[in-house]
């Protein structure tokens, strides 16, 4: 590897997602980044497909980092991840994902989208947000799974209308 | 019922949750390009300092060396007894401590080697085997782990923690890396990436404590499991049964944290990775594999794959399709697939390599087998099965269409392979007579990687 630091500068960022996403805090995936460009870049060889490479390593210290009993559930966890990110490791697959998030957050109506913001961007129990919003913890309830639905509808509508012309 | 987060325990929710916070700018991937850098600097042969042995065999050296040093002290020499020895000038583990992340520790010659990685350094213990707990020149030293990681462990992983501060120097024994004493009390060392913590273990009998594997323990009340007693275990009778996860007592069996229902402890045995029998049934991990026959039940090779006269399994799972008869192991890799071949063709895991007939199968890497005039390559973000072949004097590659939900093959994505990527992908029916299957454009996608691409025009060398 010519410069280490220029490869680690180009991967970091789809790895750090990619470790967020598996349910690493954000210590954690610090780590577990450092680990797992380490682990990769001792290797004698250049690999073939290193951004691949990095997330099997990345996802093999987290589930090892696992308690036994937590781990199917993270060997699960990661299937499900890997299959739906798919061969996706490059940031521009990410971005259009984001900017489809951007979108579609904003086609939600005021109080859905408040509610969602407190709830995953802030990480709110329901309790507080129903306090904050002046709605009961139900009905809070029933906002996220209507905002849940709604992005993911209007998120696949836009990607899909974005592979259409290829 | 009151809620301290809303819980995003779906993939959907999770990548929302991160998304939100990545477009507020909530979310800031660190920048760790220079510290491995540098952290890599420090390993590399040439750079100063000698490429670092694993743990176990900086432990061996170790071993031989304080040996050594009592054989020379026995023999009128003058090595001090217990001091470290000055045969590794500079030794560092990196990749010990339990698999965590670790930086450089090196052993001065003033130490007093202790066993299982703790020294005696300046009146004080010290664990050298990988991981940090505290700061600075208390890095390694075990009583005085910094805020930030007793904070840590307290909040991720074990609630209410308290440390090893007050620790008997004079006192202290390695009962092996993850539990030491003194003559007062216990303590059972947790690690992290990167970091370690030694902390009390609460109502442990220090005179009495007994470690049985790698983090299974009993005193002459209680049996531990980490750092947890195991309520209900017998502490006179718990025997290991395989590798500290799975244990028995003379009444029950236990996988890790919990009791295996209706097990019986008498015949309870390990057959090999998760598979496990009594005299009544087959076990993967805790739970019964249902239908599998005892008598002629097998792990092959140690992985996850299993077979009895009729039935083909794997993690536990029958696998309908392949045929026990003639089913043979290829390749185990650790990451978790396993190929293998039977009468009616080539498989990875649950999946079979398009065009693959049972044959003569040589192995060229761990992704990699070569069968007649077909590479089969191992996808590795997926563990699909990738066909390579020439056709027409074209290089050619396929892989199994599937139902995502339920894995059934619905048909077969071919395209041909150039340096400059895939082309003319298409997707064809299992059967020519029917329509062909809609298939979700990421399986496309996941056959498109460059990464793979440039694998599957490799593979092509080999069928020149």
């Amino acid at each position: 590897m010519s410069d280490p630091e220029q490869f680690v500068r180009e991967h970091q960022q789809s790895l750090w997602r990619y470790l967020r996403l598996l349910g690493a805090g954000a210590a954690d995936a610090e780590d577990l980044l450092q680990e797992t460009f380490l682990r990769f870049l001792r290797r004698a060889e250049p690999h073939p497909a290193p951004a691949a490479a990095l997330r099997t390593i990345a996802r093999g210290l987290w589930i090892d980092q696992q308690r036994w009993l937590q781990r199917r559930r993270a060997v699960q966890w990661a299937d499900e991840l890997d299959r739906t990110l798919g061969s996706a490791t490059s940031d521009g697959d990410h971005e259009l994902w984001l900017e489809a998030l951007a979108e579609c957050r904003g086609k939600l109506g005021e109080r859905t989208r408040q509610a969602l913001e407190l709830a995953y961007r802030d990480g709110l129990g329901r309790d507080r947000i129903a306090e904050q919003l002046g709605l009961a913890p139900n009905t809070i309830r029933n906002l996220l799974a209507a905002a849940r639905e709604a992005l993911r509808q209007c998120i696949e509508r836009r990607l899909q209308r974005l592979e259409e012309p290829r | 019922m009151s809620r301290d987060r809303e819980p995003a325990d779906d993939l959907f929710t999770t990548r929302v949750a991160l998304g939100l916070r990545e477009l507020d700018g909530r979310e800031q991937p660190p920048d760790v390009s220079t510290l491995v850098a540098q952290r890599l600097a420090t390993e590399t042969p040439g750079a100063g300092r000698a490429r670092i042995p694993s743990w176990p065999l900086l432990a061996a050296v170790l071993a031989l060396a304080v040996t050594a040093a009592l054989w020379l002290q026995n023999q009128g020499g003058s090595a001090a007894e217990g001091a470290a020895p000055a045969a590794p000038q500079d030794p560092k583990a990196t990749e010990g401590g339990g698999g965590a992340a670790s930086g450089p520790q090196v052993l001065r010659p003033t130490d007093v080697y202790l066993g299982h990685g703790y020294v005696r350094r300046d009146g004080a213990i010290h664990f050298l085997g990988g991981g940090r707990t505290g700061k600075g020149v208390d890095a390694t030293r075990i009583d005085r782990p910094s805020s930030e990681v007793l904070a840590g462990f307290r909040r991720v992983v074990l609630g209410a923690v308290r440390s090893c501060e007050g620790l008997d120097v004079d006192g202290f024994v390695a009962l092996s890396e993850e539990y030491v004493r003194d003559d007062a009390r216990v303590y059972h060392k947790v690690i992290s990436p990167g970091v370690f913590l030694v902390m009390q273990l609460h109502d442990a009998d220090p005179a009495s404590f007994e470690v049985l594997a790698r983090n299974l323990a009993r005193d002459q009340s209680h049996v531990w499991y980490y750092d947890r007693i195991q309520r209900g275990v017998d502490p006179a009778t718990v025997v290991l049964v395989d590798d500290g996860r799975v244990f028995k007592d003379h009444d029950s069996v236990h996988y890790a944290y919990d009791e295996i229902a209706g097990a019986d402890p008498a015949s309870f045995r390990h057959l090999g990775s998760g598979y496990y029998a009594d005299r009544h049934r087959v076990y993967w991990c805790m739970e019964s594999v249902p239908g599998a026959d005892l008598a002629t039940f097998e792990v092959l090779g140690g992985s996850f794959v299993a077979k009895d006269r009729m039935r083909v399994y794997r993690s536990g799972e029958y696998l309908p399709r392949y045929d026990a008869a003639s089913l043979q192991l290829i390749l185990h890799h650790a990451m978790g697939f396993q190929i293998l071949a039977d009468k009616n063709g080539i498989h990875v895991n649950k999946q079979t390599f398009p065009r693959a007939k049972p044959g003569k199968v040589e192995v060229i890497d761990e992704l990699t087998v070569r069968t007649g005039d077909l590479v089969l390559l191992v996808e590795t973000s997926r563990c699909n099965p990738v066909t390579v072949y020439r056709q027409g004097g074209k290089l050619m590659a396929a892989t199994p269409a599937y139902d995502a939900t339920s894995g059934e093959m619905l048909g077969t994505i071919t395209a041909e392979v150039t340096p400059a990527g895939l082309v003319g992908i298409r997707v064809e029916p299992l059967e020519a007579t029917r329509k062909a299957p809609a298939v979700p454009s990421w399986q496309i996608d996941v056959l498109r990687n460059p990464d793979l691409v440039k694998r599957m025009v490799d593979a092509g060398q080999l069928l020149r």
